[in-house]
């Protein structure tokens, strides 16, 4: 019988996954999160007894159980269906898709969910059947918090068919203000049609708010791109320029995303393209998406050595440090000569405030035959950043002398 | 109407360019171009930028009323009836290499110099392995007798697997040659004066080496032929002699080509499009380098691939010459497949920089790298600037990038062509004006690579019919309906190359298209027969040759050894009508000679110009490539003329109607 514990561990990677998806296919707020995948549980306290252990409330258990797997049914069935129109596949979307909206009888699962009817009608949309799409969303009626996701998939069928000043009229107030700010594809929504109506300034703040709100969805790539085309109209050729760059940057890491992904999807069970995504996703930034990518790695092959060490970092860079620690040293469990781990280890332990830990894996580095070399430069600053904060001084300057002596240039 | 308004004062103030714009010089020092407007290919500091769709200035001549005659059968398709029994061969129909859904493509040529356009088409084989053991396939050619019926006759005795033609004057010696490329084979044939095309020994086209595939001769795994597909002549540095830019694809190794998947193992990328298995390429193939190359004006060329600059190599499939700024030399644009496209800009002397990115013209407006199979030219929007459509994959658009101030704005979405063209994957495109009111339509010619397009669920087909646009008020795109069965509009199938040119000798051109594993068709133009035409056919004044010319003056008159001369054949020229209309009807007419466009096919070299509403004209203009600009004075519509350079008119005759 799986415990609380394991349940928030499950719920929380199957958010993580919703998540990811999400920035794949679209955009999805916690909130967005929560309304379609169900009412939201309140996760059992860090220590609470088990349902081994607490056999009087078997019942209120097992029920929570079955809405927890609830939950994480719709939540993983609708990942799922986003994945798979990411990845073009649109008859396994629908195959997939159709059923779960179903209006039945019986209903499908995801019938009431407007995320999972917007994702379908894209579906439809895709497969060349726009009036099956259209008549999927004028018929949906979905639980009210998943409503706009509708109202998001009209106005990107506007776009389509290049009515712009419909699918403006549904995203944007008269006074200017959006409908939906909360949703980040509204932001792009909006953006996209007034730049594509010649509007390059006035799509610019909504470009601008999708990329703060959905910094690492595919879709950065368009908006990146508009800025920049919007930048050249300013005259301002040092933004356009970077702004290019950023964009075109993206646009190789997301065709390294999919490329991998479709690995993965051939052979789900080989570790080396499952790492390949989570690098990728490292590449673009999406740290978070790594992270997600990088656990299922070491949890389908646990001895993958070189996964942990991308783990740590990818936790490290999500400010998890606690979770980079923990990777770095079953990483090391498995290969005690990684030096990579060990370092960063090391550095992260500092930052924790764990300086004898800390210590222990810098000074074995010092000991070892990458001591005093420029690739880890880095030992001697967390050195230096350990014995400052161990009221030491004098060992503080050597270290910290070491390491610009190797080139490095971080403040201590 | 005030934008109609504009567009008179344009013409009236010098062709079709707007009186604010109406500056600037030649780099030579030559008087800036009549009718046309100088524009920037990329911002400088100061200048306004290339933007999307922009609002103002492209609708400038869209609110005339629209006088489009595209009553009946649209196009007909006449080429059963008029002895044109060409069918393609492309591989297999199950299409299992990217080089058997490439298709072929076609010249519109005078053969003999009768003053008729005859047809070459390029041809493929059965599979690779055919190629191979030979003997491969030869040009299939068919004359015109004058009147739009045709004859085969025996073609010139190559062997390969061909893809891009071009005609042009190559050797300038009054009449037209023909280079073509193909798969790892590439060739020059020059008329022998009978109308013969003769093969010139090493033209110099290939480079030395092992991507030669000779038919018949042993192969090995592991050596990729040079895939040339599209293939444009134009006078790069303004020699009067013409030169060749070959657009190159990718390295497909015939003995052993990639089925499946690309690479190996866990890491294999299947080949695969929407779930289904296709195909290998162009995505995780070796694009080849585009290739310059500097005609000597005898049938031979010499490569001058590094006057490209450093450019990363993408996968050409359609290129088109055209004076993209104004200046007066002929620039480059090139759709590429899946990379970003590219645009060359001359600096005069035949050597280029890429500013693509800078233009606008790479990518589409949100920044995605598309298919980029054909690409076609011409003032749209009439406000003296040339525009560009490039057809794409299905999913994407046919882009329509305006020509601007500075560089190119994107007008696809607000013209509606995403919504028009996103199920369609293109490949011929032109902006043509079929039934001569004056303004450009735009035909595509479609169909899917992928014969699986036919399973549920992709939102496209295999096979897909032909396509016409007018653009009516706003510039927004209308579909022109078949109007019957035996349009070429009607029949879903799918075509290639294209070639558009009048065949039958009324001035109205027809569109000519290759289908892939089937019959060409002639989409005839019976349209606008109320609205009169004129056809104009130019000669420059050639390449100096030995101590003397072939013929005319230079730019400023006299016969300085480095001014800058017109190719025999006139390619290179841009021309501005002026239709004699009233003032607020009053349009210009801005035309380039130029006939590589498309997909791997050659046009007809003469102008056809639709004078709307108008029986005759108030001016024509024409800016030489040497420099030399000329006028010809007011005259009647429905008329063929011959214009020499320096020498104005030197022949008109009537159309046939």
């Amino acid at each position: 019988m799986r415990t609380h514990a394991t349940h928030r561990t499950i719920l929380a990677r199957t958010a993580t996954r919703v998540a990811l998806v999400a920035a794949l296919a679209g955009p999805l707020t916690a909130e967005a999160v929560t309304a379609a995948a169900g009412p939201a549980q309140e996760p059992a306290p860090e220590d609470a007894p088990t349902t081994e252990e607490s056999t009087d409330d078997s019942v209120a258990g097992a029920a929570a159980n079955a809405a927890l797997e609830l939950q994480m049914e719709r939540a993983t069935r609708l990942a799922e269906l986003a994945s798979l129109l990411d990845l073009g596949l649109v008859s396994d979307a629908l195959e997939l898709g159709l059923p779960l909206v179903a209006a039945g009888p019986p209903p499908g699962p995801l019938v009431d969910d407007g995320r999972a009817i917007a994702l379908v009608a894209r579906a439809l949309d895709d497969a060349g059947r726009g009036d099956e799409a259209r008549d999927l969303l004028i018929a949906a009626n979905v639980i009210p918090a998943t409503g706009p996701w509708i109202e998001l998939e009209w106005a990107r069928l506007d776009l389509v068919q290049d009515e712009l000043d419909s699918a403006l009229r549904r995203l944007v107030r008269e006074d200017g203000t959006l409908r939906l700010p909360d949703f980040p594809q509204a932001w792009m929504l909006t953006g996209r049609a007034l730049a594509r109506r010649g509007s390059l300034g006035a799509a610019a703040r909504y470009l601008n708010g999708y990329l703060e709100r959905a910094p690492y969805a595919p879709d950065t790539v368009s908006a990146l791109h508009i800025l920049h085309l919007e930048a050249l109209q300013r005259r301002d050729a040092e933004a356009a320029t970077a702004l290019l760059a950023e964009s075109e940057r993206r646009r190789r890491a997301f065709e390294l995303i999919r490329a991998r992904s479709l690995q993965v999807r051939a052979n789900p069970k080989d570790a080396l393209p499952r790492y390949g995504l989570g690098l990728a996703y490292l590449e673009l930034g999406d740290t978070r998406a790594a992270t997600a990518a990088l656990e299922e790695l070491v949890e389908l092959q646990p001895d993958f050595a070189r996964a942990y060490f991308q783990l740590g970092e990818a936790r490290r860079l999500s400010g998890d440090r606690e979770g980079a620690v923990l990777a770095f040293g079953e990483g090391l469990a498995r290969d005690p000569d990684d030096h990579k781990c060990r370092l960063n280890r090391g550095l992260v332990l500092g930052q924790l405030a764990r300086y004898d830990e800390a210590l222990t894996d810098l000074e074995f580095l010092l000991r070892s035959d990458v001591a005093g070399t420029a690739e880890y430069a880095g030992i001697y600053l967390g050195l230096a950043r350990v014995y400052d904060r161990t009221e030491r001084p004098e060992a503080a300057d050597q270290a910290y002398a070491k390491y610009r002596e190797l080139g490095g240039d971080q403040p201590r | 109407m005030a934008l109609g308004a504009l567009a008179l004062g344009a013409a009236v103030l010098g062709g079709c360019g707007r009186p604010d714009d109406a500056s600037g010089a030649a780099p030579d020092g030559t008087a800036p171009a009549p009718g046309s407007t100088p524009s920037a290919v990329t911002p400088s500091p100061g200048a306004p930028a290339a933007a999307s769709d922009g609002a103002a200035s492209d609708a400038a001549a869209s609110d005339d009323p629209v006088l489009a005659d595209f009553s009946g059968v649209v196009l007909p398709d006449g080429a059963a009836a008029a002895g044109l029994d060409y069918v393609n061969l492309s591989g297999r129909a199950t299409k299992p290499t990217i080089l058997e859904a490439n298709g072929a493509g076609v010249a519109l040529i005078d053969l003999e110099n009768d003053g008729d356009l005859d047809l070459v088409f390029s041809q493929g084989c059965a599979d690779l392995d055919t190629l191979i053991t030979g003997p491969g396939a030869d040009l299939e050619i068919f004359a015109n007798d004058g009147s739009g019926n045709f004859t085969r006759r025996p073609g010139p005795g190559l062997r390969g697997w061909w893809t891009g033609l071009c005609a042009g004057d190559v050797d300038g010696d009054g009449d037209m040659d023909l280079v073509v490329g193909g798969f790892g084979q590439a060739a020059v044939l020059l008329q022998d004066g009978s109308g013969a095309l003769v093969p010139v020994d090493e033209p110099g086209l290939l480079p030395p080496g092992d991507r030669r595939l000779v038919p018949g001769e042993p192969r090995t795994a592991g050596l990729p032929p040079t895939w040339i597909t599209s293939v444009a002549l134009f006078d790069a540095d303004r020699d009067g002699h013409l030169d060749v830019y070959l657009g190159q694809y990718l390295d497909l190794d015939p003995v052993d080509p990639p089925l499946g998947e690309l690479g190996e193992g866990v890491l294999a990328l299947p080949c695969s499009w929407k779930g289904l298995e296709v195909y290998c390429g162009p995505r995780g193939m070796t694009a080849q380098p585009d290739r310059l190359l500097l005609g000597r004006g005898d049938g031979t060329f010499v490569d001058a691939s590094e006057r490209l600059g450093d450019v990363e190599p993408g996968f050409t499939l359609g290129v088109v010459p055209f004076d993209a700024d104004g200046d007066g030399d002929t620039d480059l644009y090139v759709a590429a497949d899946s990379v970003p496209n590219l645009l060359f800009v001359n600096d005069g002397t035949g050597t280029f920089a890429e500013v693509g990115t800078g233009a606008g013209v790479a990518v589409s407006t949100e920044g995605m790298a598309e298919a980029g199979m054909g690409v076609a030219t011409g003032d749209l929007d009439r406000d003296g600037r040339m525009d560009l459509a490039v057809t794409n994959f299905s999913d994407e658009a046919t882009q329509l990038f305006l020509g601007a101030p500075v560089g190119f704005r994107a007008a696809t979405y607000r013209t509606g062509l995403q919504r028009e063209t996103r199920r369609l994957l293109s490949w011929g495109v032109h902006l043509v004006d079929l039934d001569a009111d004056g303004r450009l339509e735009l035909f595509t010619a479609n169909g899917h690579v992928y014969p699986q397009a036919d399973s549920p669920n992709t939102g496209t087909s295999y096979a897909q019919p032909d396509t016409l646009w007018r653009f009516g008020r706003g510039l927004r795109a209308e579909a022109i309906p078949p109007g019957g069965d035996t349009s070429i509009l009607a029949l879903a199938r799918g075509t290639r190359g294209s070639a558009v040119g009048d065949l039958d000798g009324d001035g109205a051109p027809e569109i000519v298209v290759v289908t892939i594993d089937g019959p060409a068709a002639i989409g005839r133009n019976t349209h606008g027969r109320t609205a009169h035409r004129l056809e104009l056919r130019l000669e420059g004044a050639g390449a100096r040759t030995g101590g003397g010319q072939t013929g005319g003056e230079g730019a400023d008159g006299a016969a300085s050894a480095g001014a800058p001369r017109s190719p025999r054949d006139g390619r290179g020229a841009r021309v501005v009508v002026v239709p004699k209309l009233p003032e607020n009807e009053a349009f210009a007419v801005l035309c380039e000679v130029q006939t590589t466009s498309g997909y791997q096919s050659s046009s007809s070299p003469y102008l056809a110009i639709g004078l709307g509403a108008a029986t005759s004209y108030t001016s024509i203009e024409v800016r030489w490539p040497s420099g030399r600009i000329e006028r010809i004075e007011a005259g009647d519509g429905g008329r063929r003329l011959f214009l020499r350079e320096g020498a104005g008119v030197v022949k008109s005759e009537e159309l046939e109607r």
